[in-house]
């Protein structure tokens, strides 16, 4: 018996993490803001990611979906804003993002604030994303979340299954209005909302 | 089992753990490739494309692991001997995980603990049913690939994020993805599929190593029981052999000694003139009382007799059928050899035993054998030397024990001609190159020293 030991103690961390996990998903609910009372937003649209994750081109193929008037434009500067009319931000860190896009992390960092500031100058409506933070839980993502949020109008995002506090923390002290959906097709309704 | 611990095996552990932390950035075109395809399949909204993306994805991610976990298996074994105690698992698990978190230190892709944690507790399940034998590491290797591809595809079951699998950057994209072409249903349902089946594998194999490794060690018992029997029934065959030599021989002196009684009759009436009859009848008594030597030679082991060297040779190969041979004998006896105390029966049938061993090589291929008698510092030493084929080193280890034989004989004469040589308080080696030479050296302590002999 003794030599099964440490198989033994792999299996039930293993199984501590799973429980752990099923614990804290077990009756708890997300509180949900409502949808938007109004549209916010006008076409044309910038999609762009923070963060370089694959979910932008979700986000864009949602918005070909809706026949919105978007643009997918993964490396969009501050410089490219003045032809839009709604920003949308996708928020989350893919490693292998921004090393395809041959880009560091202080880079898109500092992408990320100058379009921020710029949109925040020419009073152009702010959509943010969070298609699978709770999966990309990275210091990296909430990095981007926390540097956008500031200057959100909106944001759509997945339930998750603890609300995370500092998100929630945040949308509450920046009075953004939200909604949190399960699925990504969902996110449709409240991105339709934006704009009609 | 202990196994040795060389600094090769931990070398070699520290070089593949080493080139799997560089898999990440030597397989960038990999990386960059299963991005691309990723977003591809996206565009294109295209499910059959996302799938051999993720085959990709569990490819790299199998080369990668399984390259560090086999490092760390020989860099454990470099620190534990015994890779069979809980301390070989407890330093197993620490070094997989630690290696696990420089990945995750060195690269920010955030590989998820909890599949390389079950990946770690099944393969040591799995290797608690190996068999430590000298194919351990690659039956190792080939189980550590099976399970970590089976639990590589945990990463990919959505329902399963939740509790901490697939968390990385290109699992989550795949996934992400995959909720917006299928639904979840392609990955719910493939990765599932995969998982079980190579787990299934995984198991197969395991149990027919194991069952495989149960048959060979019932089949060496086998062999072991099997030789010691033969050794047994051996060691029977020559008690009942010696057993009725010696019954025989002793009955011999009955007829010989009514022999000796009616010639000495017979003597008494040979007129005193006729000396050809008196010669006649003295060689007959001559030959009575060597033939009554010999039986008692043989009855009792521990007589002796002064022996010219020459004579015991003489005596020796007069007994072996050489007639129609192709060997060439030679023999050669050093000036000044002080005669053999030696029981004359038992000693020539050791030399003989020697003799013939060399010869039964030779007989077909031909040869020369040499015997060579030589005065070394107060002993007398008997070198034979043949041409032959010679001894294998791995059986000249062997040659000694009883039963042994390489020509399916009863393996019992080299024992007894060692047995016999001790008995003289000498002594015997035996060298041989194979293909070359087998030189057997017999020496035995002076006549001189004759009272040191037993």
């Amino acid at each position: 018996m003794k030599k099964y030991s440490i198989i033994l103690l792999c299996f039930v961390i293993s199984l501590i993490v799973i429980g752990h996990h099923s614990y804290q998903a077990s009756g708890k609910t997300t509180y949900m803001y409502p949808n938007l009372p109004a549209p916010i937003g006008k076409e044309p649209v910038l999609i762009t990611s923070a963060g370089q994750t694959v979910e932008g081109g979700i986000v864009h193929k949602l918005a070909q979906q809706l026949h919105l008037d978007a643009e997918y434009r993964p490396r969009a500067l501050a410089t490219d804003l003045y032809e839009y009319e709604t920003l949308v931000i996708v928020a989350g860190y893919s490693y292998n993002g921004l090393l395809h896009k041959n880009r560091r992390l202080a880079q898109e960092k500092e992408r990320i604030v100058e379009l921020m500031k710029e949109a925040e100058a020419e009073q152009v409506p702010v959509v943010i994303f969070d298609l699978d933070v709770q999966y990309r839980d990275y210091e990296e993502s909430w990095e981007f979340l926390t540097m956008t949020l500031p200057y959100a109008d909106y944001f759509i995002g997945k339930e998750h299954e603890v609300p995370p506090q500092n998100l929630m923390g945040m949308i509450h002290d920046y009075k953004i209005k939200s909604t949190f959906v399960n699925e990504i097709e969902d996110m449709k309704t409240p991105f339709n909302s934006v704009f009609r | 089992m202990k196994q040795q611990t060389h600094p090769f095996w931990g070398t070699l552990g520290i070089v593949l753990v080493f080139y799997g932390m560089l898999i990440p950035a030597l397989t960038m075109d990999w990386s960059m490739f299963i991005y691309e395809e990723i977003d591809r399949s996206l565009i294109e909204e295209d499910s059959g494309k996302l799938l051999v993306t993720a085959f990709a994805y569990i490819s790299r991610n199998v080369l990668m692991f399984s390259m560090i976990f086999f490092g760390t298996l020989f860099l454990t074994r470099y620190f534990v001997k015994n890779s069979t105690t809980v301390r070989f698992q407890v330093v197993y698990a620490i070094l997989s995980l630690m290696a696990v978190w420089a990945l995750n230190f060195l690269y920010a892709e955030y590989y998820a603990y909890l599949p390389q944690l079950l990946t770690i507790g099944f393969i040591l399940l799995f290797s608690t049913y190996l068999p430590r034998q000298r194919y351990f590491a690659l039956t190792f290797l080939v189980l550590l690939i099976l399970t970590t591809t089976s639990l590589q595809w945990l990463n990919l079951i959505p329902s399963l994020s939740h509790y901490g699998f697939g968390t990385n950057d290109l699992a989550v994209s795949l996934k992400a993805v995959d909720e917006f072409l299928t639904d979840h249903n392609l990955f719910s349902t493939i990765a599932l599929v995969f998982f079980l089946i190579f787990f299934i594998i995984a198991l197969i194999f395991t149990t027919l190593i194991h069952l495989f490794n149960k048959q060979i060690a019932t089949l060496k018992l086998y062999q072991a029981q099997g030789k010691e029997l033969q050794k047994t029934r051996n060691d029977l065959i020559e008690s009942k052999v010696y057993q009725e030599m010696h019954t025989l021989v002793h009955d011999l002196k009955t007829p010989l000694v009514a022999i000796e009684g009616l010639l000495s009759l017979m003597e008494m009436k040979v007129k005193a003139d006729d000396y050809k009859s008196k010669s006649y009848f003295s060689r007959i008594n001559q030959s009575v009382v060597k033939m009554k030597e010999m039986i008692s030679d043989i009855l009792y082991e521990d007589i002796r007799k002064e022996i010219p060297a020459e004579e015991l040779l003489d005596y020796v190969m007069s007994h072996l059928n050489t007639d129609d041979l192709p060997i060439d004998f030679e023999v050669r006896i050093e000036e000044a050899i002080p005669p053999l105390y030696v029981n004359k029966i038992r000693f020539s049938r050791a030399i003989s035993n020697v003799l013939e061993n060399s010869m039964i090589y030779l007989h077909d291929r031909g040869g020369k054998i040499k015997v060579d008698v030589t005065n070394q510092a107060n002993r007398t030493c008997i070198r034979i030397e043949d041409n032959g084929p010679g001894i294998d080193q791995a059986n000249l280890v062997h040659i000694w024990q009883e039963g042994f034989s390489t020509k399916n004989s009863s393996g019992i004469g080299l024992p007894f001609v060692k047995r016999v040589i001790e008995s003289h308080s000498g002594s015997i080696e035996v060298s041989s190159e194979p293909g070359s030479y087998t030189i057997t050296t017999i020496t035995l302590p002076q006549h001189s020293r004759k009272e040191a002999i037993g």
